[in-house]
């Protein structure tokens, strides 16, 4: 039974809700299995895209409960966030990679890179990109 | 409780350079100077005056003042930093300034005190190494004792200190500087034996004050102006200050250790230099500035706030003065085993 | 009441929009220097000296000046807890549990309780100040080289806390503070002492290079070796529930304390001529770690050994006006240029300042009050930005914290050989941290030890050499029996066991410190 792997890039944000959103209406769709990834490179100190226990854990009672087959990840100090979702979809061979997105400044994105755009540029699998 | 005051405050232009991003500019002011400017009108660019101590002393006002007034009556038209270089009791801003030689917009001001710091470090500069400008500004050294003291007068003291050295502890600021030297003068000139001497140095002009008031030192030793207010206040009595000419003090006149009897002119005074290696001509065009600014209505008033004495002596006469100012300092520390 | 009449006197001379403006200026240019390593309040208020010649009253320059340095002390605390790179002694202290603090996520909470506790001991230690200055200034400069020695002696023991876990390796911290302390030539005799020949040397290891490498550069060289190989450390922040100004109930319930205490350690110590703001902000910080309720969270971010040694840090400030005001004495370096200034406007402050002055006075104490008003005010809404710089990737912040220590360093000395002196303290500070040393001590040592010793010998010169004046000295002595109680209390359940013939170790130990 080969069921379609989407690949979810989340973090406790608007942006990472609106990806979860869509990848669950999609899997839906499809039938598909999701496989989250919540991800940070460890370099900072402090980093709000990283999620608690608890909110990892109501995400997989949220999905649990909406009767989403499901796989929650959280990697941490290995790899930047991008890499790690394209890691993932290439390992599991993903038919759809979902990722939330937001408006960002020019200069933002200058000093801080994007997450997004590395993924949408670098993936070999149909990226979906929602807006928050 | 602090470490003796090193220093907090050292190079304030540089500060300025990292808050306001001139140090660029400066750097290239720097270099397109050195040597150069001989033979150009003085000043052609900005005129450095280092203060080779921490900001808020002595040094640091007059240099500070002299920046004040320059700029408020426009003796020149190039603008006046003042920056500080702490260490070694002058020695590292001495050594600083070689790196100037020949530019007159180099200027640094020092003082007596340095030639005992110096000495004192066996520095491997001196007062030879720097151009003298002019001298400024001198103050009185005032002998001081709690109101309650024993002593009633610089007499009593020094007879105290002939019967038993080890019953009078003298204190003011750090060993070796111009308020243990002018004791030491005291003593020679009373016949007395400037070795024995028992004394407190303290790292700043209030904690020399909080150590006469507390009883730990029994005669003080500074600056006039460091002991006015408590004077005036009635919690000290001077007995007497260290130079020929006598001068108002809290209101009244204060006796001169010549009045007691001893043979004594000391001042502290404080004298403005170049880097070396100034060629007659710049020499002249910075002391006619210095001139100018000397006979500023500006520049008596700051003399007057800051109770120094008017003490100017420019070319040969200030080189003079000091020459033999340093032979008087090599003396004293020889007298005091230092 | 006459003083709150006085007071109130003040207020009205301050609070006009001009003056607020000024403070407002003082607040900001305050705490962009102090987070920058190096540039404490003195060399700022030197800096703006010049601006005041042009003020026709001292008070506009007063109230900047006070704006300044309680500015200048929170950026020092801002940095000191985000990045662990205090720009001053005062704040070591707070970098210790400070930094944990954010590490953990809690960044907002330690930098709310920094500055509101700046400002609660701000208001204490100045109401001491109008309240009780001629007195008190009076009592302080009756101490004598005796009583400041005792009193050392006693800071010295009551600071364990700062030893850390291993009493072997926080006494060779201790130990090495004090010998690079004695560099330079000595207070009382001039001689220069281990500069090995070099004048470089002569006037000492500067305190601020000491701290900007031990911990800055230190800091930064470890993180650069360990980088990668330590798993990562990365938390989210912290949400603040319930709380009001960034402060959960639970951290207000658990910062009121330590402010006030810190606020009494503070002020005192302000006040002494020989005083200072480190010592009342370890002892601040050691109180905390032993007596308080969160006493089992230090080491792991506990707030009140932040708030503690903040609010201590603050108050100091006040206390250093005391003599300045009612005496005329400078016994800080920001005290010194606040000196200057008064004669700029060619007022002599001593005792009589209050009398012919006393508008001024009051207005300059009303200013303090404004100054730590607007310090609240525009910190608290920066904590939001300050806490971003946390999640810059630790490569650039690193790079940063070099860049700018680096340029500190040059700024206040203006030689390349201090910036080398501060990386090769840099590289005694990453060894340090690689096996297990712990780094505040070796400040303390290098700030207490050459004090301990100058006064010692300053109490001996006076007394000819004669070992009893310690102890023939009434406070000088009550001090040292203090000390010595301090010291063996914690082992007196033990002792009293031993000579009755128990087995010690059914003695419980009096606990003073967590002991290793």
């Amino acid at each position: 039974m080969d069921r379609d792997v989407i690949v979810v890039g989340w973090t406790p944000t608007p942006q990472g809700e609106a990806a979860v959103e869509a990848a669950v209406a999609e899997a839906g769709r499809r039938d598909g299995v999701l496989h989250v990834v919540n991800a940070s490179s460890g370099d900072s100190y402090v980093d709000n895209k990283i999620a608690s226990t608890e909110q990892l854990r109501a995400l997989r009672d949220r999905l649990s409960g909406q009767g989403v087959e499901h796989e929650v990840v959280q990697q941490v100090g290995r790899f930047e966030p991008a890499e790690e979702i394209l890691d993932a979809a290439d390992r599991l061979g993903a038919a759809l990679v979902v990722l939330g997105i937001r408006r960002r400044t020019p200069v933002g994105k200058l000093l801080m890179g994007s997450t997004a755009q590395r993924v949408l540029l670098q993936s070999a699998c149909p990226v979906l990109s929602v807006k928050a | 409780m602090r470490a003796p005051r090193r220093s907090v405050v050292r190079r304030t232009v540089a500060v300025a350079a990292v808050l306001g991003t001139t140090l660029t500019l400066a750097a290239c002011n720097q270099a397109a100077g050195g040597g150069a400017a001989s033979s150009e009108e003085f000043p052609s660019k900005t005129v450095d005056i280092m203060v080779p101590a921490a900001a808020g002393g002595g040094w640091d006002s007059t240099a500070r003042a002299m920046q004040k007034v320059i700029e408020d009556e426009d003796v020149v038209s190039e603008p006046v930093e003042v920056f500080n270089v702490e260490g070694g009791g002058g020695a590292t801003g001495l050594s600083q300034l070689q790196k100037d030689e020949g530019d007159p917009h180099a200027l640094m001001v020092t003082g007596l005190v340095m030639i005992g710091a110096l000495e004192q470090a066996s520095s491997p500069v001196s007062f030879e190494d720097t151009t003298p400008i002019a001298t400024l500004t001198s103050e009185a050294e005032a002998f001081v004792v709690p109101s309650d003291s024993q002593y009633e007068s610089i007499e009593d003291v020094v007879a105290a200190y002939e019967k038993d050295p080890a019953s009078v502890t003298f204190g003011g600021g750090s060993a070796g500087g111009s308020d243990q030297l002018v004791v030491a003068e005291l003593m020679k000139a009373a016949g007395a034996d400037p070795s024995q001497m028992k004394y407190v140095g303290y790292s700043g002009g209030g904690e020399a004050i909080a150590g006469i008031l507390s009883g730990d030192v029994a005669v003080g030793v500074s600056g006039v102006s460091e002991f006015e207010s408590q004077i005036e206040a009635g919690d000290m009595r001077l007995l007497a200050i260290s130079t020929a000419e006598t001068q108002e003090v809290a209101g009244e006149e204060a006796t001169t250790l010549q009045d007691a009897g001893y043979d004594i002119d000391f001042s502290n005074w404080r004298a403005l230099v170049a880097a070396p290696g100034l060629s007659d001509d710049a020499k002249e065009q910075v002391t006619e500035v210095v001139d100018e600014l000397h006979g500023t209505q500006g520049w008596k008033d700051a003399l007057e706030a800051n109770g120094w004495a008017d003490f100017y002596k420019t070319g040969d006469e200030a080189q003079e003065y000091i020459d033999s100012e340093v032979d008087r300092v090599a003396a004293l520390y020889e007298d005091l085993g230092l | 009441m006459s003083q709150f009449g006085d007071l109130m006197g003040g207020f009205a001379t301050v609070l006009s929009p001009e003056m607020l403006l000024f403070a407002v200026i003082g607040v900001t240019l305050g705490t962009l220097v102090g987070v920058l390593p190096g540039i404490g309040p003195a060399v700022t208020i030197a800096l703006l000296l010049p601006v005041t010649y042009g003020f026709e009253s001292p008070i506009p320059a007063f109230i900047m000046f006070a704006g300044i340095y309680y500015g200048a002390m929170y950026g020092g605390s801002t940095t000191s807890i985000l990045l662990n790179t205090p720009g001053e002694s005062a704040s070591v202290a707070t970098a210790i549990e400070g930094h944990e603090m954010a590490k953990r996520g809690h960044a907002r909470a330690a930098l709310a309780t920094a500055a509101i506790g700046s400002f609660v001991a701000a208001l204490i230690s100045t109401g001491l100040l109008a309240l009780v200055a001629e007195p008190v200034g009076r009592l302080a400069v009756s101490f004598r080289a005796t009583d400041y020695f005792a009193l050392m002696i006693l800071a010295l023991v009551t600071v364990t806390a700062l030893v850390g876990s291993s009493l072997v390796r926080g006494l060779i911290s201790l130990l090495l503070g004090v010998t690079i302390g004695f560099i330079g030539l000595d207070g009382i005799s001039g001689q220069p002492r281990l500069t090995f020949d070099s004048p470089v040397l002569f006037n000492g290891i500067d305190e601020v290079l000491l701290i900007i490498g031990l911990f800055a550069i230190g800091e930064t060289l470890y993180v650069l070796v360990k980088g990668r190989t330590r798993p990562g450390q990365v938390t989210p922040l912290e949400p603040v529930r319930g709380g009001f100004m960034w402060l959960s109930r639970d951290q207000w319930r658990r910062s009121w304390g330590p402010w006030i205490r810190g606020a009494g350690f503070g002020f005192p110590f302000g006040v002494l001529p020989s005083g200072g703001a480190e010592l009342p902000t370890f002892l601040s910080y050691s109180w905390e770690k032993n007596r308080s309720r969160g006493k089992q969270e230090f080491g792991k971010g506990a707030i009140e050994g932040v708030a503690g040694p903040e609010a201590a840090n603050n108050a100091s400030f006040s206390g250093v006006l005391v003599p300045l005001l009612t005496l005329g004495l400078p016994t800080s370096a920001t005290a010194a240029v606040m000196l200057a200034a008064f004669k700029i406007f060619n007022l002599q402050p001593g005792p009589q300042l209050f009398e012919e002055n006393s508008d001024l006075v009051w207005a300059l104490i009303a200013s303090l009050f404004v100054g730590n008003v607007m310090l609240l005010a525009l910190n608290l809404p920066l904590i939001r930005l300050w806490v971003k710089v946390l999640e810059i990737p630790r490569p650039v912040l690193y790079a940063g914290i070099l860049v700018f220590a680096t340029l500190g360093i040059y700024s206040v000395s203006g030689t390349v050989t201090d910036i080398l002196i501060a990386y090769g303290i840099g590289v005694l500070g990453f060894l340090m941290r690689q096996f297990d040393f712990p780094i505040a001590p070796t400040i303390l040592g290098a700030i207490l030890g050459p004090e301990l010793e100058n006064q010692f010998r300053r109490a001996l010169n006076v007394g000819n050499g004669d070992l009893t004046v310690f102890v023939t000295r009434p406070l000088s002595l009550a001090i040292l029996l203090l000390a010595a109680a301090a010291l063996l209390l914690p082992y007196a359940p033990r002792i009293v066991a031993r000579l009755r013939g128990k087995d010690p170790e059914e003695a419980k130990k009096l606990a003073f410190a967590d002991e290793d």
